[in-house]
């Protein structure tokens, strides 16, 4: 089992910057001290290194492969060590930094307990995941979850199994998975949108690096809190099939897959053993249960989950079915299938007009992105990019094959 | 050159998380101070007209995501640069370590591999304000030492809570990056071309959100 007290990374943090200076606001540190006065002991009282490296060892956790060093400098047992440690206490700076200017909008985080929260699972998620560790990014998706979940475990889980669609993009050797999808958005344009790929190119905007936030945190900054959730939900709904459920299953972080307790172990087995098929994975399915609550904790969202077809038909579902299109041909894993590809297509189709009219370097287009002046309606741009899902298949599938018709 | 034409200055500004670059820039560009800036994503850049003895410059900021692992995306926005700032957070000792890499990799990406020591940089160190100075790790001293040690760097100390120095500073980033621009605008004529077409037409926006004309 895991026993590290999370609650400790916040007094870690403040001890190992000294002072609260890393903070934008002097303030802030003193209440996130006020949670943890409250809630827990302060634990740690010194500054001197040996104790903090007591402390960290504390929390080290066997079963969790070396936390491989930021800078790769591993060049002799006790420097490593203390490496290791003050890497630690960086990271957990870093979290703070960005904990404390994450949705600070929203008036949930005008309580500080609501930003300890947030950054224990962050400190949680690095510890846990160290070749990742901690990505500025982490936070804008991990807000939703908080401010949805009372639990912080549910909140983490979420977090967790987003972060298995995504981990590409926070590795340490960059965000190689937007930058694939980067690639991928620009094929889909020329496939599937003559005018706008030629306007792009026109202006020298092939590198498509406006589109880069959008798909790195989700549009969490293109759109308010709100319509970003509701954004994320119809996403995940149009996307929702089992083979996806079936992948990310066995993207799960080893140190986690670990931590699976005894008893839930024996429920898998005797489902897979009723299954017999060798789908034995299938059973575990419940430990990610949570994610229903989504659509039914929190009233903002009732309009849209009151609905079992986000807003749409079941036909129109089943005509633009992933699994369908998809299957239609062969797809590699090159973020080409991705519903949020799409969906920054979508954007710029629906934007057409002024993108065309005011942009003449990629600089305006990433003015205009960053500036918020484009106009997103969430449903009319998921119902564009599934179209243009489907566009696309059909087009690659003809170019590869002129003699097919229809598709299939 | 054609003395109508405006010259595009471009800048970017480097530094760890949370040094506060983005608040440098707005600090100089829109005046104002907000706690509740959030980390920059990819990267994002403001403009600012100023004149500069009888010359109009414009200049284009920068502003880059704090963190090494994406300096690989870095190098797509360093094309072009006229001058390159350096920042760190006078109360973060780790944030004045990290500059040695931020500025090794600009040089590695950036800078004319004939000439890497002329490409202009310049470091401010900022929120000297926090706590009145007593929570300051990082000496004057010790920064001025580093820069001397990089080729004579420009330095200024800076609160952009405050907008202490923040104005002074980026008018010295201006100057270096137009001296700069005077030695290399055979090499760069053809790209700002472009980016003056842009330019032109959109300056009384520019202007209108920069607020001030210097």
């Amino acid at each position: 089992m895991h026993s590290f007290q999370i609650n400790n990374n916040v007094d870690l943090i403040i001890e190992s910057s000294g002072e609260p200076s890393n903070h934008a606001s002097p303030q802030k540190k003193s209440e996130i001290e006020l949670v943890h006065q409250e809630d827990h002991e302060p634990v740690l009282q010194s500054n001197n290194l040996g104790d903090e490296k007591e402390i960290v060892d504390k929390l080290r956790i066997a079963d969790v492969p070396e936390t491989p060093l930021l800078n790769g400098t591993t060049s002799n047992g006790g420097v490593a060590g203390e490496n290791r440690v003050s890497e630690w206490l960086w990271t957990l700076h870093r979290i703070v930094v960005d904990v404390v200017r994450t949705d600070s909008h929203l008036e949930f985080y005008e309580d500080k307990r609501n930003l300890a929260r947030m950054s224990d699972i962050l400190a949680v998620y690095a510890w846990v995941d160290p070749a990742t560790g901690y990505c500025q990014g982490m936070s804008d998706l991990l807000s939703p979850f908080v401010v949805l979940f009372e639990d912080n475990a549910d909140a983490f889980w979420c977090f967790e199994m987003l972060l298995r669609r995504m981990r590409e993009n926070f590795q340490m050797e960059g965000p190689t998975g937007v930058m694939k999808q980067l690639q991928a958005l620009w094929h889909i344009l020329e496939l599937t949108d003559k005018e706008m790929f030629a306007h792009l190119s026109r202006i020298g905007a092939e590198s498509l690096h406006f589109a880069f936030r959008m798909l790195m945190v989700l549009f969490r900054r293109e759109l308010s809190f709100s319509e970003a959730l509701r954004m994320w939900e119809m996403m995940w709904a149009a996307d929702f099939d089992e083979s996806v459920v079936c992948d990310l299953e066995e993207n799960c972080l080893d140190a986690l897959l670990l931590n699976v307790p005894r008893d839930c172990e024996g429920d898998t087995r005797e489902e897979s053993i009723e299954n017999s098929d060798g789908s034995s994975r299938d059973g575990s399915q419940s430990k990610h249960g949570n994610v229903e609550h989504l659509t039914s904790d929190n009233t903002g969202m009732k309009s849209a989950s009151a609905y079992n077809f986000c807003g749409f038909t079941k036909n129109f579902w089943s005509r633009n079915d992933r699994m369908q299109i998809t299957n239609a041909i062969s797809s590699t894993k090159n973020g080409d299938d991705e519903l949020p590809v799409f969906c920054v297509a979508a954007i710029l189709i629906m934007n057409r007009q002024k993108i065309i009219k005011e942009t003449r370097s990629i600089d305006d287009m990433i003015k205009i992105f960053n500036d918020r002046l484009l106009k997103i309606h969430v449903k009319r741009c998921i119902r564009t990019a599934t179209k243009l899902r489907k566009k696309y298949f059909y087009k690659l599938i003809k170019s590869k094959n002129p003699v097919v018709q229809n598709g299939e | 050159m054609d003395m109508s034409r405006r010259a595009l200055l471009k800048v970017i500004v480097l530094g760890d998380i949370g040094v506060g670059k983005t608040s440098l820039m707005n600090q100089y560009v829109y005046k104002k101070f907000s706690q509740q800036y959030k980390s920059t994503i990819g990267a994002d850049f403001v403009t600012k007209e100023l004149q500069i003895d009888d010359k109009l410059v414009t200049l284009q900021i920068w502003d880059t995501a704090g963190q090494e692992r994406f300096q690989s995306l870095g190098s797509a926005f360093y094309r072009g640069a006229d001058c390159c700032v350096l920042v760190y957070d006078v109360n973060i000792q780790k944030s004045f370590e990290t500059l040695n890499n931020w500025h090794e990799e600009f040089v590695k990406q950036a800078a004319d591999p004939a000439d890497p020591g002329a490409f202009p940089f310049i470091l401010f160190g900022n929120k000297i304000d926090v706590d009145g100075g007593s929570s300051r790790v990082v000496s004057e001293k010790k920064a001025r030492e580093w820069c001397a040690s990089r080729g004579d760097i420009p330095y200024f100390e800076t609160s952009a809570k405050e907008g202490y120095n923040v104005h002074e500073a980026f008018l010295c980033v201006a100057k270096m990056a137009l001296e700069g621009e005077h030695e290399h605008e055979q090499e760069h004529e053809q790209e700002h071309d472009i980016y003056f077409q842009g330019i032109s037409e959109t300056v009384s926006e520019v202007e209108q959100r920069g607020g001030c004309a210097c």
